[in-house]
């Protein structure tokens, strides 16, 4: 079965320029394969995205103290991020889309709390690019595509 | 289960903190092994480990705080252990437990890890614990005038006997109770 993305991908758009509103709007329409599935696979493409965008430069990834350093600062930007976002499964997740670490090392992670921690970095991320409307456009035809690859 | 009873924080106990703080972890590894081999004969020396951790961390953070300060010190920490360990310790472990020794009571029961069977749990809080406590103490020493060891003594000397005869006095309650 071909899973749709468009309507995540909206709530998702709606997410990176800040139309909060809209995007808690959008996801309350979408039933709950539409959330555990597609909303899911497209947090983790934009992610993927993002943090290779963020922490690769010239090729290499950056260190693990910088990580370190990242996730706890991200932890301080909301009130309750330092509790939506856990400090392991964001290392580890940080890590493991940039190479750094096995296979399976994404494996232990819970699922519920993979996908808390990466809505809510994934959101601060995109924060920090300052995109504009043309460059985030761009940003999610690159979700788009990876995602649509992904649930093949 | 520790018979508090029959635990009483005494001159062994005192003497262990004493060397803990003046030669390091590794003096209290050797005590370890020749003082600690029952649950309720390593109580007293836990319960000593624990309050100099608490006096550090009340020292440093005092009563106002806020949770990112906390966050934000363990990552420094844990960058600072990786650089001379090829080991790490659990983020979320190390906070809680800073927090619960500055009586934060919004922790709840889960996030502490005091069951004995959660191994790694207990081995990543005590290593924190450690890194936490001498980075504190050290970092005061650099600017104390001698004393500082029996200050921590004293203050965690105090500390642990009021916890011992707390956690007795809850014993002895309970028993009342389930008769």
């Amino acid at each position: 079965m071909m899973v749709t993305i468009d309507k995540q991908l909206s709530a998702l758009h709606a997410l990176f320029s800040g139309r909060f509103e809209e995007n808690r709007r959008l996801l309350s329409q979408l039933s709950s394969e539409e959330l555990n599935v597609g909303y899911a696979a497209v947090i983790s493409a934009a992610f993927f995205e993002i943090t290779r965008r963020r922490f690769i430069r010239d090729g290499k990834p950056a260190g693990d103290d910088e990580i370190i350093e990242f996730v706890a600062e991200a932890r301080g930007r909301t009130a309750d991020a330092v509790d939506i976002i856990d400090p392991e499964v964001a290392e580890i997740a940080i890590n493991f889309v940039l190479g750094k670490l096995p296979l399976d090392a994404y494996k232990a992670v819970d699922d519920n709390v993979g996908f808390r921690t990466k809505s809510l970095l994934v959101a601060i991320m995109v924060a920090d690019e300052d995109f504009s409307e043309s460059e985030l456009d761009a940003f999610m035809a690159k979700v788009r595509g990876l995602t649509v690859e992904s649930l093949q | 289960m520790i018979a508090w009873s029959a635990v009483e924080i005494g001159d062994d106990h005192v003497a262990a903190l004493r060397l803990l703080l003046k030669e390091g972890p590794e003096a209290w590894e050797r005590l370890h092994k020749e003082k600690m081999a029952t649950d309720e004969a390593a109580a007293g020396y836990m319960q000593m480990f624990y309050a100099a951790f608490t006096i550090a961390v009340r020292r440093k953070f005092g009563r106002a705080y806020t949770i990112h300060q906390i966050v934000q010190y363990v990552a420094r920490l844990r960058i600072e252990f990786r650089e001379n360990d090829d080991s790490d310790f659990s983020p979320r472990i190390a906070e809680n437990a800073i927090r619960a020794g500055l009586g934060d009571q919004s922790l709840q029961k889960g996030d502490y890890p005091q069951a004995i069977e959660d191994v790694r749990g207990v081995q990543h809080l005590i290593t924190a614990q450690t890194f936490v406590l001498f980075d504190v103490f050290l970092t005061e020493e650099e600017s104390a005038d001698g004393e500082l060891v029996e200050e921590y003594v004293q203050e965690a000397t105090e500390l642990a006997q009021r916890w011992v005869r707390e956690k007795q006095e809850a014993q002895l309650g309970e028993r009342a109770s389930g008769e």
